[in-house]
């Protein structure tokens, strides 16, 4: 299976990207922030998408500070997904349980049903991560097993 | 046999009220026993049988005791305004006792109702002396009320002024008890009238105030507010309540109250609830109330409208219908002079704004009464120009009347007002969005209104009472086909654009969308814009619910680039359900230009999350014209209609836009790059655009600033000013206005009520009760708008608490802190959420531990200290990590601020300030209070992060040494290697807590400003050079990087306008000295080389003529204009930096020695130092 993992914490993405290879036969492409998984779907085809959904606009480097936050980057990826008619699923993992801001203020779930709403032909569910319990792992797994 | 032992009711109210009256504690028949005289009423009533409230107050009343607190025609003082409130019992009970009250002085309220038609009038006319008149009847006639007050404090400031209102408000205010009702509805009346308050910003203001009521102590206070503060429509229920609290203040406030309750009586649907008004009015005949006989007819308890007059209303709106617009409007003024009826408003507003004669071609109506100051001319005139220029080109009109409508919503005529502003708001509603009481408010009745009424039985009861008095009328007519929806009735006489648009509208409701669309394409070519503009929203409308996608985007597109005035009418909500992604539409559409200027607008007006859209139409039709970066655009020009390509590089070809397309490899750079040559290009096209130019500067500034960073930021502090402060001026300048106008008016003894403010008193987060009102307002607002600006700068949107929640609390820090322990496998993580923690397998397997007991005690300590560990990581992050409010008291985000600062800024403040100077003021000190957070949390986690962590590490190495104490060195040596990596690691950690230099408010130093500036005039004048640029660059200046790059542009660009010479250079020298720990001074020289052809004598004249300005303070009005202020806008800068806390005052100096040219500035900073000290991190 060949997944785009698209995760700018690097712990957070290491420990996926472990979980992942021990439990699935998988190759793994990790992408830093919302344009390098935009190039990476654009040059590729996966199987499967992870998402993380906050995230920097370009990947962080000496020369580069990233540029503009993006607080909804894997939901705009997702909408890269479906401008483009690309059928790959997708799974958003991330570690808030709350988005946006103000009168905008939704939770988890409510996110989940948007993105549900929106993107049906993607989007397979969102994924709760923790550095401190290992629940989410069991989730993750039942949801790429469909 | 009759019962002895049982009273008649009348027996029983007449003990009770002697009872009540002789504050008897015994109590033989009644369950309430009144030991607190002063609530007697208040108590006693609702053990009253409503049916005999009449024999109740009837012996009240013989007995008069102010204890009673009964509604009289005695003259009220202002303290009496705020009697004890009734207890609510139910609807019927409450309706009956206002029943019983009112009948009982319709002399008195004749008495009021006829004092109160003639100062309407009065002031109708212009002559405020003889309204003032009218008032001082009614005030001395009945005392004070509510709608006195509210009536002289509008009279007041329509008449004498902002300073005479509130003197008179502040007196009034001082006789009321502090927290109670009247008090702040008086105090918000009076900020209400302020000439620089808007309607909306007002209810923005107050909503949340209001919302903070509580039902519990506060009953009915919210729809006491909003029937006052908002004129807003209650429902029945609602109404009610303010009725019941209106008993506490004056016969005139329970009257006029009772009247709209009755009005919302009547407006309903269900026959049972209209009964209760309609018994009344049958009842009632002795109030000689226009108001109340308008109600009768509704009723058809009488048909005693005036035809004559109705005849007259008929026969101009007929005129006005047909075209003649000229007649309409002369007719109407001559009649509006003898009566000021609200249809006459509405017919004169609309025929003046029509006609097109050549008499009075600037259709401003003057002196109609022959006095200046005729509230009804303006009236006109406001009307006349928003219905001839809309809701955006006549916004000001738009505002005005909106205002007029709230601080004279008890005058008739002012509801001619809502009817054409609610009107202009809703021409594509089924409905008018007018107050739904509207038609019940007028003395009279007119067509117009029949589509104000929501219920179509209303409609239909209205059309019946009409067609007595206008049958054969053209109003009637069109009125009549409209609500049979029958085309064929419609009048032929009508004058074409009003044929069109009401065809046309008819047409659309019907589904005949071409139809429609023919009959908008004649309105659009009107040259009378009340009909073009809602030609364009028909003809939009139609246009898409016929498939029409292509026309309708690019007619779209084309209206808002040609005119800015057609948006409010345009179907954003329809538009943006239709062009969506993906979507065979969208592909029809994304290769027009238009489509996303179209989006664009939907973003604006509509809804900001349908920016992705935006986006993508904005990276589709580059894609679609064959490039993939809008600068490729530029050789291709000619191809696009100038306004449109003009636009779309301007407001669509946004860095936020580009970020996100796949064209910018090079990162945020390159996109910024982007943005600058699209703005170079623009300034070609179009040269001395002021946005554009500033927008080069901050670009310039940016590009400077980036490519002098040397490492990796490691801060996860930010704070988006640029957005806090574009906030600010779009939030906040109404209020700013009123504090300027508050200063220029010296008013500030007027509107305070003790001497001077509390000194130390914090400025709470979470505000005090909702009812209090400030004692000294002057400083209340300044107050306000630093917490607006505080508030936004902390605010989860764009500030402080979003990037400290994203960057650290959520998931960074706690994957930070767990990582020294887990690279040793010393920390094991729960099952699930909540669940127990996991058995340490790495440590077991390695110790190999069988035992049982000791198997236990291993799971025992590692999942102790687990748990411990991770409850000290959470406490870091949703205790110490948080702004400190009154739920987050342990927050080391402490932006608190006293009285005294309040007062700080005061004095900051001078009455040229701009809004801007004082954001940046605001902005400076926030940024400062930041700084001392940083180095207290530094401290905090250096010191007890570390020392609390130690004590948990070690209580694991005890617990495991005393299991395994012949088997545990490997183990040993991992905690201790692990407490080695927690202190490296907590000191990044600790890293994190400096000002971020990927931001706006980084540590940007003095030097980086200079440069910055030099960068920026060398836009213009490549040949300009700065030397000599300092290396010392020890001091940053967070946050206020913008005012320094400021002041040096200002410099520099003197050096280049003045030098007279072709390669104009300038030479810097700076100092700093440390005057005391906390206190810095900068000084800073630019000199130049003035050329051969500059007269110096001429130079030295001005620039001393200059320096006397500065010294008078006269120097304002220069500040302003663009030409020769250059060193008035750097003084006026350098003079931001007074040090908060320290009186030392910046200075600036400037003249010509021998052929140079010199300006000196000294800068007074506080100072802090940030980075913890080697030793304090050996600590």
């Amino acid at each position: 299976m060949k997944i785009l993992l698209v995760e700018d914490a690097e712990d957070k993405r290491d420990e996926l990207c472990e979980f992942l290879k021990e439990n699935i036969d998988c190759d793994i492409l990790v992408a830093k922030s919302f344009q390098s998984g935009l190039k990476a779907i654009k040059e590729n085809v996966f199987d499967l998408l992870l998402l993380d959904m906050s995230m920097p606009t370009f990947d962080i480097s000496l020369s580069e500070s990233g540029g503009r936050d993006q607080p909804f980057g894997g939901e705009l990826l997702l909408a890269e997904l479906m401008r483009r008619e690309i059928n790959t699923k997708a799974i958003v993992v991330t570690q808030f349980d709350l988005f946006g801001t103000g009168d905008d203020l939704i939770t988890v779930e409510d996110l989940d049903m948007r993105l549900q709403d929106t993107f049906q032909d993607n989007y397979m569910g969102i994924v709760q991560y923790s550095i401190r319990h290992s629940g989410w792992e069991e989730n993750l797994l039942k949801k790429i097993n469909g | 046999m009759k019962d002895r032992r049982k009273i008649s009711n009348k027996k029983k109210v007449k003990i009770q009220t002697t009872g009540l009256l002789k504050k008897t504690e015994s109590g033989k028949y009644f369950p309430v026993k009144t030991t607190d005289t002063s609530r007697n009423l208040v108590a006693l009533r609702p053990t009253v049988d409503p049916e005999t409230y009449n024999d109740f107050i009837k012996e009240l009343e013989r007995f008069p005791n102010d204890l009673t607190h009964l509604i009289t025609t005695k003259e009220i003082a202002i303290s009496n305004l705020d009697t004890p409130h009734l207890i609510f019992s139910d609807f019927d009970a409450e309706f009956a006792w206002a029943k019983a009250t009112i009948f009982r002085h319709f002399n008195a309220i004749n008495e009021f109702v006829h004092h109160s038609n003639l100062y309407q009038k009065k002031l109708l006319l212009g002559r405020f002396e003889e309204a003032n008149e009218e008032l001082d009847k009614i005030e001395n006639k009945f005392g004070y009320s509510i709608w006195l007050i509210k009536n002289r404090i509008a009279l007041l400031q329509q008449h004498l002024g902002l300073e005479f209102q509130k003197a008179y408000s502040q007196k009034i205010k001082n006789e009321l008890r502090a927290g109670s009702l009247p008090r702040f509805i008086i105090h918000w009346i009076s900020i209400r009238n302020e000439e620089q308050t808007s309607v909306n910003r007002f209810i923005t203001q107050l909503e949340p105030l209001l919302g903070k009521m509580t039902k519990l102590t506060q009953f009915g206070y919210q729809e006491y507010c909003r029937y006052h503060l908002f004129a807003e429509d209650l429902t029945v229920d609602e109404m009610i309540q303010v009725v019941r609290l209106e008993y506490s203040s004056s016969l005139i406030d329970y009257f006029e109250s009772f009247l709209c309750l009755l009005r919302g009586l009547l407006l309903n649907d269900e026959s049972k609830i209209r009964s209760r008004a309609e018994h009344f009015l049958k009842k009632e005949t002795n109030i000689k109330d226009g108001r109340l006989e308008i109600l009768k007819c509704y009723c058809g308890l009488g048909n005693n409208l005036n035809s004559a007059k109705l005849k007259m209303f008929g026969d101009i709106s007929d005129k006005l219908l047909i075209g003649d617009f000229s007649a309409a409007y002369k007719e109407s003024v001559t009649s509006l002079i003898n009566e000021p009826d609200p249809e006459l408003v509405v017919i004169c507003s609309y025929s003046n704004s029509f006609r097109t004669d050549e008499i009075e071609n600037n259709h401003q109506l003057k002196h109609l009464s022959g006095k200046n100051d005729c509230l009804l001319d303006k009236i006109i005139n406001w009307l006349t120009e928003m219905l001839q220029n809309g809701q955006v080109s006549g916004s000001n009109a738009y505002n005005e009347l909106n205002k007029l409508s709230l601080n004279f919503s008890t005058l008739s005529v002012i509801d001619a007002i809502n009817f054409l502003v609610n009107s202009e708001n809703s021409h594509f509603e089924d409905n008018l969005s007018v107050r739904k009481t509207l038609p019940y408010r007028l003395l009279s009745v007119h067509p117009f209104f029949v589509d104000s009424f929501a219920l179509k039985t209303n409609k239909k009861r209205y059309l019946d009472l009409i067609e007595s008095y206008y049958n054969t009328t053209v109003s009637f007519d069109i009125c009549s086909a409209l609500y049979h929806l029958e085309k064929d009735r419609l009048p032929t006489s009508l004058f074409a654009e009003q044929y069109s648009l009401i065809s046309g509208m008819m047409n659309y409701k019907d589904g005949n969308y071409s139809k429609a669309i023919s009959d908008a394409e004649k309105l659009i070519s009107s040259p009378i814009k009340y009909f073009s503009r809602i030609g364009y929203g028909l003809i939009s409308r139609a246009l898409l619910k016929n498939g029409n996608y292509e026309e309708a985007c690019k007619l779209i597109g084309s209206c808002l680039v040609s005119n800015n005035d057609y948006y409010p009418y345009l179907p954003f909500a329809e538009l943006s359900t239709v062009f969506k992604p993906g979507t065979q539409i969208w592909r029809s559409v994304n290769k027009f230009i238009e489509l996303s200027i179209v989006l664009d607008a939907c973003v604006k007006h509509y809804n900001q999350k349908l920016e992705i859209n935006r986006r993508f139409a904005y990276e589709d039709f580059l894609l679609k014209s064959g490039v993939s970066k809008p600068s490729e655009l530029f050789s291709k020009i000619e191809l696009f209609e100038r306004k449109k390509i003009v636009y779309y590089l301007r407001y669509i070809c946004i860095e936020s836009n580009m970020d996100t397309s796949s064209a910018f490899a090079g990162g945020s750079s390159e996109v910024l790059e982007e943005r600058l040559k699209i703005c170079r290009f623009l300034l070609e096209l179009e040269s001395g655009v002021n946005a554009i130019e500033s927008e080069v500067r901050d670009l310039v500034r940016r590009k400077v600033i980036t490519s002098r960073r040397q490492e990796v930021d490691k801060s996860r502090i930010y704070v988006d000013l640029e957005r806090v402060k574009v906030w600010a001026e779009k939030e906040l300048s109404e209020n700013f206005g009123r504090y300027m106008a508050y200063m220029k008016s010296n008013i500030e003894g007027k509107v305070t009520a003790t001497d001077s403010l509390k000194k130390h008193e914090p400025l709470a987060i979470t505000p005090t009760s909702a009812i209090d009102i400030p004692e000294n307002e002057v400083n209340d607002l300044l107050r306000y708008m630093y917490e607006q600006i505080r508030d936004v700068y902390l605010s989860y949107e764009f500030g402080l608490d979003r990037f400290i929640s994203t960057r650290i609390r959520h998931g960074e820090l706690e994957r930070n802190m767990r990582k020294p322990f887990q690279k040793h496998e010393l920390i094991t993580k729960r099952e699930y959420e909540n669940g127990p923690y996991l058995r340490n397998a790495y440590w077991f397997q390695k110790l190999n531990i069988k035992d049982r007991y000791f198997q236990k005690e291993f799971d025992k300590a590692f999942s102790t200290f687990s748990e411990t560990y991770d409850n000290q990581i959470s406490k870091i992050a949703s205790e110490w990590l948080q702004i400190k409010r009154t739920d987050k008291g342990s927050g080391l985000f402490n932006f608190m601020v006293y009285d005294e600062d309040v007062i700080n800024f005061s004095k900051a403040i001078n009455p040229d300030s701009s809004l801007k100077d004082f954001i940046d003021l605001v902005i400076v000190s926030l940024e400062s209070t930041l700084m001392i957070n940083l180095i207290v949390i530094q401290e905090q986690l250096n010191k007890k992060a570390k020392d609390e962590t130690k004590t948990i590490i070690n209580t694991l190495q005890e617990k495991t040494q005393s299991i395994l104490p012949n088997n545990s060195s490997l183990l040993q040596n991992a905690i201790n290697q692990g407490r080695v990596d927690f202190q490296t690691q907590l000191n990044k950690i600790i890293d994190w807590f400096v000002p971020s230099a990927s931001g706006n408010s980084p540590p940007f130093s003095i030097q980086d400003a200079m440069i910055a500036a030099e960068a920026i005039i060398k836009e213009a004048n490549p040949a300009f050079k700065v030397n000599d640029v300092p290396e010392d660059d020890s001091i940053a200046i967070h946050g206020q990087l913008p005012i320094f790059a400021d002041i040096f542009i200002n410099i520099f660009e003197n050096v280049v306008k003045r030098s007279g010479l072709d390669s104009p250079e300038a030479f810097v020298k700076m100092k700093t000295e440390i005057v005391e720990e906390e206190l810095t001074v900068i000084s800073v020289t630019v000199e130049n080389e003035l050329g051969p052809n500059v007269d110096i004598k001429q130079v030295t004249e001005e620039l001393n003529r200059k320096k006397e300005l500065l010294k008078t303070g006269n120097y304002a009005k220069y500040v302003a204009t663009e030409k020769n202020s250059g060193l008035f806008k750097i003084y006026r800068s350098v003079l931001h930096f007074s040090a908060i806390g320290f009186d030392l005052k910046p200075t600036v100096d400037f003249g010509i020695i021998e052929t140079k040219f010199f300006i000196t500035m000294t800068f007074p900073l506080r100072t802090f130092t940030l980075s913890l000290t080697e030793e304090k991190i050996e600590e």
